[in-house]
């Protein structure tokens, strides 16, 4: 197997595998630098079947790195930053035997190795049974810590033999122009995972952004004529507001697809009216079952379809679960109380279904806000408030309180300078008439910026 | 500070108001009933209310304090069964916010309700 993934590498020759800053390399070059990064691993003692933390962000190296551990039949453990707390997480889940760190330098030095790879002090001699299941199987391993809303992030194992196999397996190579596609998601995600999968099975060039700003983004895909952009609905909007999509000549991409947090439909409404020429798909997965092959009812709708044969869907009492032969094989530091006794994945997200049988996330279960009994969906109000013209971006959340329970609360970032009586007064007739009263914010905040986590998805306070 | 309360009470009711068809009485705020038996809001406007008036304390004197709080809602005689009780719950979280943080109590003091009412006023 780990042959014949270099050998097609190889006879890429120079196709170009992966652009960040001004460095190019092609598919022949990350074949090499596979190759001797095996050797490297042998002589720092890194045996199969070894937990490793692969710790950096996209680069040449650690695309490299990554293919690397998983031919020499290592569990990954992929880190973009390696905190404190997020090591001693790791250690106490996860038992790795080494770090290996990539420097996220463009261009590193000569003298400066940009992989260095160190063993973990006290790591106990035997290696237990935590992974049991992937040596009996000589596969390769992925962890992926999930960015849990609270406490200490999920640590996720997956079958990595699986997700290649999965992506490279049905190779489609050959006709067409290969596509290039940028590295928006982070290494450590599910999403940066599959993206990369994506662009290497079709031979196409992955090309890293130097930082996730939609200036530097837009800047990219101007530079490069990126065809694919996988990223998430707040980062889309972060353009817009920005006007970014007008300062660059985005006339290249080709397919927007937008993940890891539900599409509000009026931003989809002015994505769609900004960038004509790209088709937009909802992508749909999770950290636990792998991202699943979707369409969009249209462009212009965020309804979908799940169309992958090796995922199963069913709605329970609302909310979508999940059965899919990339699943994950378990949680490290965590009961496995998202599993329902048969065996499927609770999403943990609430869906609808339409006629024709697409599905359409209305938010997460746990983000419902309940107003005495009531409930409310950040969403949709997020939706409606977007069409406001006097509204840029928001976020709704619930707050608690003793009367009704939870109160519904709007952080906004306003277009132009209201006051926050003005804008309260604005929501609340704005709001009347289109939504039912007790999902009219009781509280409204003027913010400069809403939180954002690291992976671009809007963080509600969930009480 | 009673009166400055009183006036701040008024204010937001005012603007409740607005919007509502069954006008709140003002001229004797300290003696209506605001949620119970007699009461003029249901619970999802007390709570719309009393997060405005919070949102006024803050602005006009400088305080955060909850008026939704378990410790609000648990009292024998309830801070909501008149405008009256209504301040005298927020004269005692007033104090008791403010022991906390001695320093700053001179400026607030100072800190009357400005000019035009309610910061920013209703627009129209």
């Amino acid at each position: 197997m780990g042959s014949e993934l270099l050998d097609s590498f190889d006879e890429l020759g120079d196709r170009v595998a992966v652009v960040h800053g001004e460095a190019r390399h092609g598919y022949a070059e990350l074949a090499d630098r596979i190759r001797r990064l095996l050797k490297e691993l042998d002589s720092h003692g890194v045996r199969p079947h070894d937990a490793v933390v692969l710790n950096g962000d996209f680069s040449f190296a650690s695309i490299a790195a990554l293919f690397a551990l998983h031919l020499n039949r290592n569990v990954v453990i992929p880190v973009v930053s390696l905190t404190g707390t997020t090591l001693t997480t790791v250690i106490e889940s996860c038992d790795p035997r080494h770090i290996l760190r990539v420097s996220h330098d463009t261009e590193p030095a000569d003298e400066a190795p940009d992989v260095t790879i160190e063993a973990v002090p006290g790591a106990a001699a035997d290696r237990g049974e935590r992974y049991s299941r992937l040596a009996d199987r000589g596969a390769s391993g992925l962890v992926l810590l999930s960015s849990g809303s609270t406490g200490v992030p999920k640590a996720i194992l997956h079958d990595l033999d699986a997700l290649v196999e999965e992506k490279l397996g049905r190779r489609a190579r050959g006709g067409g122009r290969p596509s290039s596609i940028l590295m928006f998601l982070l290494f450590d995600h599910i999403g940066g995972i599959n993206s990369l999968l994506g662009a290497v099975r079709v031979g196409g060039t992955v090309v890293v952004p130097r930082r996730r700003t939609p200036e530097e983004i837009c800047a990219l895909i101007e530079e490069h004529r990126i065809r694919l952009l996988p990223t998430s609905p707040t980062f889309l909007n972060l353009i817009l507001i920005g006007g970014f999509h007008e300062k660059h000549d985005l006339s290249s991409l080709r397919l927007i697809s937008y993940g890891t947090e539900p599409m509000p439909e009026e931003l989809l409404k002015r994505v769609g009216a900004a960038f004509p020429r790209a088709r937009l798909l909802q992508t749909f997965g999770t950290s636990e079952t792998g991202i699943s092959t979707t369409t969009s009812e249209s462009s212009r709708s965020t309804y979908f379809r799940i169309e992958d044969t090796s995922v199963q869907h069913r709605i329970v009492d609302g909310e979508l679960q999940l059965k899919s032969s990339t699943q994950f094989l378990g949680y490290l530091n965590h009961p496995g109380d998202s599993l329902t006794e048969d065996g499927w994945f609770r999403t943990g997200d609430l869906v609808e279904l339409n006629e024709g049988g697409y599905l359409r996330i209305k938010g997460r279960a746990k983000e419902v806000i309940n107003v005495g009994g009531q409930k409310v969906l950040p969403l949709e109000l997020e939706s409606v408030l977007l069409s406001s013209p006097l509204i840029a971006d928001c976020v709704v959340y619930g707050t608690p309180n003793a009367i009704t329970g939870q109160s519904v609360c709007a952080d906004i970032i306003p277009r132009g300078e209201p006051t926050r009586a003005q804008m309260r007064k604005h929501v609340v007739e704005f709001l009347t008439g289109k939504l039912e009263a007790f999902k009219i914010p009781t509280k409204v905040n003027l913010v400069d910026a809403v939180t954002v986590s690291e992976r671009f998805k809007k963080k509600r306070i969930v009480p | 500070m009673r009166d400055q309360l009183l006036a701040l009470l008024v204010n937001v009711v005012d603007e409740l108001n607005e919007r509502r068809d069954e006008k709140i009485p003002t001229e004797n705020l300290l003696e209506v009933g605001l949620y119970g038996e007699a009461g003029v809001f249901d619970s999802m406007h007390l709570v719309n209310f009393l997060v405005l008036v919070e949102e006024a304390l803050e602005d006009e004197f400088d305080v955060e304090i909850s008026l939704t709080s378990e410790k609000a809602v648990s009292r024998r005689v309830s801070p909501f069964s008149s405008g009256r009780r209504l301040i005298d719950f927020i004269e005692e979280e007033i104090a008791l916010a403010r022991d906390g943080e001695p320093d700053e109590q001179g400026t607030e003091a100072g800190n009357a309700i400005p000019a035009q009412g309610l910061a920013g006023g209703p627009g129209e």
